[in-house]
């Protein structure tokens, strides 16, 4: 634009003379492209609502690139828009409301909502829909989908809104119009006590508009309204049917994702009370259909709501065959919460899957589900390649800690004594360690129970250390017991020591370290570190 | 002769009440409505002075609100530097071409061309289209 052109355009835009409004008006006959880009520019900047009708009337034959010009003007052109609104000429209407909803004028909503209720008015059933989309948008708006560029406050919006779409509900009875209901719904959200008040009374008249409203919306707002109830303290049974009720995808891949994979106490107790879910019986519904982490979360949904238990062994079991690797082992831990008889194939052919997640989990439930000839398997299953397998074996072994050996030691005969020493051995991973401490016992009679489990579990070598250091204790029977042990660990360090307490002013034990010494006799010894030489 | 001297004396006496009145309302001679003129008139000069002055003011003070083509036409006129025969000109042009208001002439490039004016403004073609040039 030429600099003479721009200051003709300055003046028509800023002039407080309403004159220029009509030479703008005028001027929008312009053939010349500059010319007329300028004067729609300097008719949105303009405050005059001619200047502003003037672009209502004309929005259908302007280019997208105009439009986004006129668009620049949102909050400007209001009156002109509300006067768009209310007018008689149909393509009038339409341009308002095509500008209205694209400008998202949230002001008009209660001028479109009068015009709603107006079922005589040629262009009730527009305005209807329109206002429905406004909610709608609106209520994305206050949800995070937003334009950058858009810095209205959409909590004072949604207030001015909601206020005109209540008083539409106290109307219900004379408009009969469930679309504004659904508006209604879509803004009130949980913030909205008539709205919870009326899904709680049936006899509300605008009761079962409410209800269907929220059993089909998918806006945010409904969703989320919905998946409050799940985490109120005591949800009334008029919203978990609703929950129930719901049959559609976009739902249950927001309920799915609001459960999630351990859902808190207070959803549980609720979702416990719902007793079936459409969309389980819905056309084409199959758990296949679900992304890996929604296989999950449903294993855990299906787990934790109030389905009859033969009903959730089915759905799980399936999962646990059909599902992805996520999916079948949440299927396979969430069996183990459900009461019924499972069974023990299943987690028989579980511990043959590909994934170790799913091995893991079926290894959990061996001994809980009393499968037979879990405890074999289980030992099997300590050597698994995988670690989550191995530590799954260990925690159903639980019982076959160093803790429960050293209080039952005494009570138990030799041969079980090896037995159950050699489990306990392979069972718990902090075997060594344990016994290195019962090694360095004060006590005489725990230090010598310790050596006799380090024979019997064949664990003396890794002991090496601990014995060597009892050599220095004041007790000669632990010297000597120590220094007798001792010969089962042929290395040099071991013989260095041995050599020394061969030295001992007890008979004993010098008599102990010289027989010990004697079996290294001609033997190849290892490496000084006992340690180092642990199989 | 007692009383003669009195009487003399007395008659050498100025009244005292005989001024008591003066200065009061209407004790003076009373004012003519033609000893006002001049007054009037320079009232009048003042007030047509002053009104002169506003209108003026008004004519030129192009941030008041109103609604005025003619007004619009001199703030275009006068934001674009043109002299008064230019502006003469172009108004002429503006009642020519039968524009609604002369100011739309500013946001009419094709008013200005030379093969499009009306038949009387053909001499002045060269002036127009240089003002064309200067506008556009």
């Amino acid at each position: 634009m030429t600099a003479p052109l721009k200051t003709t355009f300055e003046i028509l835009s800023t002039s407080r003379n309403d004159a220029a409004a009509q030479v703008l008006i005028d001027a929008m006959q312009s053939s010349d492209a500059t010319v007329y880009e300028s004067v729609l520019k300097a008719l949105v900047a303009r405050r005059s609502r001619t200047g502003h009708a003037s672009l209502v009337n004309r929005w259908h034959l302007l280019s997208a690139e105009h439009r986004e010009l006129v668009r620049e003007g949102r909050g400007k052109i209001t009156a002109a828009l509300r006067d768009g609104v209310l007018s008689d000429d149909s393509q009038t209407f339409q341009n308002a409301c095509e500008i209205v909803e694209s400008l998202g004028e949230f002001d008009l909503v209660a001028t479109l909502v009068t015009l709603s209720e107006n079922k005589k008015h040629k262009h009730s059933a527009s305005a209807t829909k329109l206002v429905a989309h406004l909610a709608y948008l609106l209520s994305e708006m206050i949800h995070g989908r937003r334009d950058k560029k858009d810095r209205r406050n959409s909590t004072v919006i949604r207030r001015r809104v909601l206020e005109s779409l209540e008083k539409s509900v106290s109307r219900f009875r004379k408009h009969q119009r469930s679309e504004l209901i659904e508006a209604f719904v879509v803004l009130g959200g949980s913030s909205s006590g008539l709205l919870r008040s009326i899904i709680e009374d049936s006899t509300h008249a605008c009761h079962l508009a409410v209800v269907d409203a929220l059993s089909t919306s998918n806006s945010t707002a409904v969703v989320e309204l919905l998946l409050g109830f799940l985490q109120s303290d005591q949800a009334s049974l008029a919203s978990l049917k609703i929950i129930s009720k719901r049959a559609d995808k976009v739902f249950l891949h927001h309920l799915l994702r609001f459960v999630g994979n351990d859902p808190p106490a207070k959803m549980k107790v609720n979702l416990a009370r719902i007793r079936g879910f459409a969309w389980l019986s819905a056309d084409g519904w199959n758990v296949e259909q679900l992304d890996e982490a929604d296989q999950e979360r449903y294993a855990a949904l299906v787990s934790t709501s109030g389905l009859k238990p033969k009903q959730q062994l089915t759905l799980l079991e399936y999962l646990l065959k059909k599902g992805q690797p996520a999916g079948r082992a949440a299927a396979c831990r969430a069996l183990a919460s459900v009461q019924g008889d499972v069974p023990g194939e299943v987690f028989l052919e579980a511990l043959d899957d590909t994934d170790p997640r799913v091995q893991a989990a079926a290894t959990r439930q061996l001994r809980d589900r009393r499968v037979n000839g879990a405890m074999g398997l289980l030992l099997k299953l300590i050597d698994s390649p995988h670690e989550e397998v191995r530590d799954a074996a260990r925690e159903s072994l639980d019982k076959f800690s160093m803790e429960n050996y050293l209080s039952q030691f005494d009570a138990l005969n030799d041969d079980t004594r090896r037995s159950n020493g050699k489990l306990v051995a392979k069972v718990d991973k902090d075997f060594d360690s344990k016994l290195a401490k019962e090694l360095a016992s004060p006590s005489r009679k725990v230090f010598l129970r310790a050596i006799e489990i380090a024979e019997l579990t064949n664990h003396v070598m890794p002991m090496a250390d601990a014995l060597i250091e009892r050599l220095q204790d004041d007790d000669h029977l632990v010297r000597a017991a120590a220094a007798e042990t001792l010969q089962l660990c042929p290395t040099a360090k071991v013989q260095q020591a041995l050599q020394q307490a061969a030295n001992d002013q007890s008979p004993t034990v010098k008599n102990a370290a010289t027989i010990a010494l004697a079996t290294f006799a001609g033997l190849q010894l290892g490496p000084t570190s006992p340690a180092e030489s642990r199989p | 002769m007692n009383a003669s001297f009195t009487a003399f004396t007395l008659l050498a006496q100025k009244s005292r009440w005989q001024h008591m009145g003066d200065g009061l309302y209407r004790s003076g001679p009373r004012a003519e409505l033609s000893d006002l003129w001049p007054l009037l008139i320079v009232l009048a000069v003042i007030g047509v002075a002053t009104a002169l002055g506003v209108l003026i003011y008004k004519r030129r003070d192009y941030s008041l609100p109103c609604d005025n083509p003619h007004k619009l036409f001199r703030q275009l006129c006068a934001a674009h530097k043109l002299s008064f025969t230019n502006q003469r000109l172009l108004l002429r042009l503006a009642t020519a071409l039968a524009m609604p208001q002369p100011a739309t002439l500013f946001v009419t490039p094709s008013a200005f061309a030379s093969n499009d004016l009306p038949p009387q403004f053909r001499k002045q073609a060269q002036r127009i289209e240089a003002l064309g040039q200067r506008l556009f």
